[in-house]
């Protein structure tokens, strides 16, 4: 069985594996390198509990196979999170209790995070629709949803 | 048995002598959206796969009147880019952001039942697909690609390497009917393109998804529209029709008896929203 | 209602674990990776029911990393029956089949292997050779005589009260007399209700990783929600010592009580002696919904008397719970069913007959709102029944007929915590409905002498009206929710001491779900102790060094623990005065914590010193241990075979929903506009915290009414489905208005007078939708999910009758 090597940027940071044929970026994230923020809720693609960004687009990870990211830049929610402090996103799912059980949490805040990088205005409907391939059991979504506002005006200035 | 090669085709040529060269025992995959499911869950075991994701087949042309359209362009570059709204919207009611970035459109005719939604908008649109292989290329139109559930006339050296979906003369409309408003398998999926003259449906094109073995033309209901006003009674017995001609499965997610019942209520909404046009 | 100054209790504190949820470093256990560790992966049965001929390893045998495989010879104890603990059998499931399956997914080989590729590659060549049997999927059916028997004593239901050398067929309660009233009663209302098997759906799925360590003791990373529970009976199959087992837990991500079934841990460890290495086991999401229980379908078959003015005076119940294959936890889910089939209401004349059906299906068990879910379903969409019957407005009929304290129910009971009027007042207020004087003049805790005639119930619409188009309409349902369980003590227990530096350590061997367990409880803590949040540091869930707790589950835990904590709080609060006095030459009596790090003298604040100065002078002047320990246990109560008389919990808290819904006549479509309810609860430790399970509970309520089943077409088992894709969930985007207010009346004996919230928040959504779509279309569903299809198939119904 060949072996291979695959060289991406994972958080900005050149990485380099060794992997089995069709080893899926999630694999490599949480068992080879130990970054398992990003979740394994079915490997189905069905939850969005495994969502990283591959250059900024948003991809459910169990179905990818690493080496179709070879050269390019994904980022995870261990990335979002800067070295003190927590980024606005973060900080308005913590201050609005928009995690209960925290599974789908990371996989929410990265999308999240695709969504006001494209759009930093979003309204309602249309954080509905960018979060529709999340699933979360606890909340009944409410409280993202109004995270996701929240964090929105932080980053235009529109509160501390 | 675990998988022992995985190649990442760097062009179309290389892509059909691999093919050509491992035979029917390379699973392709375009986006990976069906095919990984079922390999994680062990239930599809191949030893070969090959991924189109690199084959560069991921582009959107407009020429001469229509889209010429890479078979492994994620289905969310068509919500960028300037195409058919009909696809545009096709794309957005699909599963996903996620699957989105990642789903093909060629891919899209590959997908079983009740899934494939773009490709009923693509088949109401007249789209004929490029089958290539290591030395040769045909054109086959859309609606002739089906032959059964999960079959189609694609031989096992071939590979879709492009849509062209002529841009449509007339009006039309989109519209997956599902559980939720988003990210559902469908119940049915409508997709309906009519030409009209004096106020008379010239041609029409009923094509439905998620009531038959693949995406259908619903042929008794377009020969019944033709000729015809869209009035309440036009519409009435075209419904019927379509309804009558579908051949609904039952699943998960609705009955057959549910689907079939859809199929007539949901396509007199539809023509319908034409007449509320004028 | 009281609103007492407390420091703690009663704010919204942030929850102890979100920052290592926003970051993505909480650890779950399939976060966990060992090195030499093995993937466990099941063989399966393919069939409902058969027998086994012969099974064939020598093929999977060959596939490059396969490791080992376990079959019953292999397991010293192979019984799994998870009840035994507290004297519920009998045996009659397997942790790996022995010579037959009785459903389509019981395991019957494990393959251990080095990577899950390897291991679901040779489960896939393990090759079985059966011989299928009938099988049998409807309860009645089931009953019958002809029927396949699926259990070793020779029938398909279990047998109740053989401890008392008793064979009853079913949980029986008896109070009154039931048929002198039926003929006293005016009306007869009667009706079959039908609820659908439902999976929790957790985000993550059930597993664990088992760890050899090098003293020979094995340690289990698991997200059971009950350590104790899940080790002690590990230890009974594996027949192991106690004391060898060592269980990990603390984030469950999602619970919802379909991580109580000890499911997989005993074959887990199993895996880890046999082979020295470490494994793991994790269910698949496939295997999350096809095999992993489920809660149970119920067939409930109502009787009603009813008089002229709208009291109940008569309940007849048969209810049939499909167990599936398998016992699990189902016997005690019908005994606390049965008690609950009268619901908030005072009836007077009650006879229920409650059974315990085996089908050959996936074995269902404790999910969310256990045995209870189903009956409030039902019985509040009798009410509405009821209410019709009798030309009586939805509201009146139950302000009558509800409990008040001092009320006997039909358990012999005494109704103590009735606050079932005052929630369903204060929901009419919210949602804008104004109710009659007469009923407003009404409480809990007394009966009028006389109620005035009612108003007679407005005319509904014409069927023209309702039938087509897009109608609407305004449903209610009003619940009460017991507390915590009984069987065998339901205890729960822990232990406090301070540190050198005056913070408190709360030992648990508790499990957060993501209720918030852990910041809830540390509040508590704080408040009894009287020292502020941020100085309490819970350590939970781990069988070393946390004392016992029997689970997260039966919405117990904050009552149980938070009971425990009190006790301990209070003996340690004891020692930390003593010491403080010491220090400061008073009497302990003249002392009070202030809550923000001081114990200062009463009357003379500023004589005071600092719990951190406390805790140094105990520690390196004294010799003192600021320490306690508590304990809750509930007297355990039998069941009376003949009457069901029975003591099974603790509390009761209430809830009321009003929901608004629009029904499209022509596709079936409902669509929920609202969901305003009240809820009360006892006390709410952290408001934000009982506005997460509202919001959550009241999504999931609407999607047990609207979507969600395991078996779509039940009681066949086809198209069950495998993938989040046709296991149908609302989205976001179907999310109501869901507003809420929460009511306290404090319980006598829940910590700071605390009821619990967790299961009941799904209850009342679920009827007050069904009744909605009656109160819109004038038809009146008895299943759910109400489906597109039920509720299109009686409007076509209606509509013919109609002549439409």
């Amino acid at each position: 069985m060949a072996a291979t090597i695959v060289r991406f940027f994972l958080n900005g940071r050149p990485t380099e594996v060794m992997v089995r044929p069709l080893m899926t970026l999630q694999t490599v994230l949480r068992e080879v390198l130990g970054y398992t923020a990003t979740k394994a809720g079915c490997k189905q693609g069905g939850c969005g509990s495994c969502t990283v960004l591959v250059n900024g687009e948003p991809m459910v990870s169990c179905l990818l196979p690493v080496e179709d990211v070879a050269d390019q830049e994904v980022t995870t929610l261990e990335g979002l999170t800067p070295a003190e402090g927590l980024h606005p996103l973060q900080q308005a799912f913590f201050e609005n209790f928009a995690t209960q059980c925290g599974y789908c949490t990371p996989g929410m805040i990265v999308v999240a995070k695709a969504l006001l990088d494209r759009n930093p205005h979003p309204d309602r409907a249309t954080i509905i629709e960018a979060l529709s391939g999340n699933y979360c059991r606890c909340t009944g979504y409410e409280p993202i949803i109004r995270a996701v506002e929240d964090a929105a005006h932080r980053l235009n200035g529109g509160r501390p | 048995m675990t998988v022992q090669s995985y190649y990442l085709p760097g062009s179309l040529a290389e892509a059909t002598a691999l093919l050509a060269e491992q035979g029917p025992a390379l699973l392709v995959m375009a986006g990976g959206t069906v095919v990984m499911p079922l390999i994680n869950e062990g239930i599809s075991t191949p030893q070969k796969v090959m991924g189109l994701r690199r084959a560069g087949l991921n582009y959107v042309r407009h020429e001469d009147g229509a889209f010429i359209i890479g078979a492994t362009t994620p289905l969310a570059r068509l919500l960028e880019s300037d195409v058919i709204p009909m696809l545009r919207e096709a794309a957005r009611h699909t599963a996903t952001w996620s699957i989105r970035n990642m789903g093909t459109v060629g891919g899209n005719l590959f997908v079983p039942p009740p899934a494939g939604d773009l490709a009923v908008a693509l088949l109401a649109l007249d789209a004929e697909v490029k089958l290539v292989r290591a030395g040769g290329e045909r054109i086959v139109p859309l609606s002739a690609f089906w032959t059964g559930f999960l079959q189609t006339v694609l031989a096992a050296d071939e590979l879709v390497a492009e849509i062209r979906v002529p841009e449509p003369g007339g009006l039309t409309a989109f519209r997956k009917f599902g559980r939720k408003q988003a990210n559902t398998p469908a119940i049915v999926t409508l997709a309906v393109h009519l030409v009209m003259a004096d106020r008379r449906v010239q041609e029409a094109r009923v094509a439905l998804g998620a009531v038959g073995p693949h995406p259908l033309r619903a042929r008794q209901a377009e020969a019944a529209l033709i000729g015809q006003p869209l009035d309440t009674a036009t519409i009435a017995t075209v419904a019927e029709l379509a309804a009558a001609e579908c051949e609904p499965f039952t699943d998960a997610i609705a009955s057959d008896w549910y689907r079939r019942r859809m199929v007539k209520v949901q396509l007199s909404r539809v023509l319908m929203s034409f007449v509320a046009e004028g | 209602m009281i609103s007492p100054a407390y420091k703690v209790v009663g704010r919204s504190v942030p929850r102890r674990d979100g920052l290592g949820h926003v970051t993505g470093k909480t650890q779950y256990v399939d976060d966990i990776h060992l090195r030499d560790m093995l993937h466990l992966k099941m063989v399966r049965s393919p069939i409902h029911h058969g027998l086994i001929k012969a099974v064939d390893l020598s093929e999977a045998e060959k596939v490059p990393g396969f490791v080992r495989a376990l079959t019953w010879r292999d397991v010293p104890k192979n019984i799994y029956t998870i009840l035994c603990l507290i004297g519920v059998g009998p045996d009659e499931e397997f942790v790996l089949a022995q010579d037959r399956v009785l459903w389509k997914g019981e395991p019957i080989v494990a393959i251990l292997a080095e990577t899950e590729e390897a291991a679901m590659e040779a489960a896939a060549r393990v090759r079985l050779d059966l011989e299928e049997l009938p099988a049998v999927f409807d309860v009645e059916e089931a009953l019958k005589p002809g029927a396949p028997i699926l259990k070793p004593w020779g029938t398909n239901y279990f047998i109740y009260d053989y401890e008392y050398g008793q064979s009853n067929p079913c949980r029986k309660i008896r109070f009154g007399d039931v048929e002198a009233a039926f003929a006293q009663a005016d009306y007869i209302v009667e009706a079959c209700y039908q609820t659908s098997p439902i999976e929790h759906a957790p985000t993550e799925t059930t597993g664990c990783v088992v760890r050899p360590e090098p003293d020979g003791r094995f340690t289990v990373f698991t997200n059971t929600q009950a350590l104790f529970f899940t080790l002690d009976n590990s230890a009974l199959i594996l027949q192991v010592p106690f004391q060898k087992l060592h269980f990990v837990g603390g984030t469950v991500g999602g619970g919802f009580g379909g991580k109580v079934d000890v499911i997989v841990e005993p074959i887990a460890i199993l895996g880890a002696i046999k082979t020295g290495r470490p494994v793991k086991y994790r269910y698949t999401r496939e295997e999350e919904m096809r095999v992993s229980s489920t809660r149970a379908a119920w067939r409930m078959y109502f009787k009603d008397g009813v008089t002229k003015d709208g009291r109940i005076i008569a309940r007849r119940v048969v209810s049939y719970h499909d167990a599936g294959a398998y016992n699990r936890h189902s016997p005690y889910a019908v005994t606390k069913h049965a008690a609950n089939l009268t619901g908030p209401y005072s009836i007077p004349n009650v006879a229920i007959d409650a059974y315990c059906v085996y089908t050959n299906r996936q074995p269902s068990s404790a999910m969310r709102g256990f045995g209870v879910t189903p009956a409030s379903f039902a019985i509040e969409a009798q009410m509405d029944r009821i209410a019709e019957v009798v030309g009586m407005d939805p509201w009146e009929i139950r302000f009558r007929n509800a409990y008040r304290n001092g009320d006997i129910r039909p358990y012999r009971k005494r109704v103590e915590d009735a606050t079932l009027i005052e929630v369903m007042k204060a929901a009419a207020e919210l949602s804008g409905h104004r109710l009659p004087e007469h009923l407003l003049a009404m409480n809990s805790w007394e009966r009028p002498s006389a109620v005035p005639a009612p108003q007679s119930r407005p005319a509904p619409r014409p069927p023209a009206q309702r039938l087509r188009g897009k109608v609407r309409g305004v449903g209610i349902a009003a619940v009460n929710y017991p507390t915590g369980m009984n069987l065998g003590g339901d205890p729960s227990q822990a232990l406090i001491h301070a540190t050198t530096t005056g913070n408190f350590v709360i030992s648990l061997s508790s499990t957060d779900l993501g209720q918030g367990l852990k910041t809830v409880i540390a509040q508590i803590g704080a408040e009894a102790l009287g020292v502020p949040f941020e100085n309490v540091i819970i350590d939970t869930a781990d069988t070393d060094t946390g004392p016992h707790c029997m689970g997260t589950f039966a919405s117990r835990a904050t009552h149980r623990v938070g009971n425990a904590v009190i006790q301990a709080a209070q003996e340690a609060r004891k020692v930390m005065l003593e010491v403080a006095a010491e220090e400061l030459e008073c009497a302990p009596e003249d002392l009070e914590p202030d809550g923000k790090g001081f114990i200062r003298v009463k009357g003379s604040p500023e004589h005071a010193i600092s719990v951190v100065d406390v805790a140094l002078a105990a520690h390196f002047k004294y010799g003192r241990s600021i320490s306690g320990r508590g304990m809750y246990i509930k007297p355990k109560s039998t069941v009376d075979p003949d009457t069901g008389a029975m003591d099974p919990d603790s509390t009761e808290a209430h809830a009321c929903t009003v929901a608004e819904v629009e029904v499209d006549t022509e596709t079936g479509e409902v669509t929920v506009l609202s969901l305003k309810s009240a809820y009360e609860i006892g006390r709410q430790v952290n408001p934000a915290l009982v506005k997460g399970q509202i919001t959550g509970g009241s999504f999931m309520g609407m999607a047990h009414a609207l979507y969600e089943t395991t078996a779509p077409y039940y009681p066949r088992p086809d198209h069950s489905p495998g993938t989040f894709a046709d296991y149908v969930l609302p989205g976001p985007a179907e999310l109501p208005v869901i507003e809420s207010v929460v009511l306290e009346y404090p319980s006598v004996n829940g910590p700071f007078g605390v009821k619990g919230i967790g299961e009941m928040t799904a209850n009342s959504p679920i009827p007050a939708i069904i009744n909605a779509i009656a109160d819109a279309t004038g038809v009146r569903l008895t299943e759910i999910p109400a489906t597109p299809e039920k509720v299109l198939r009686a409007l076509d119904r209606a509509r013919a009758e109609a002549g439409l």
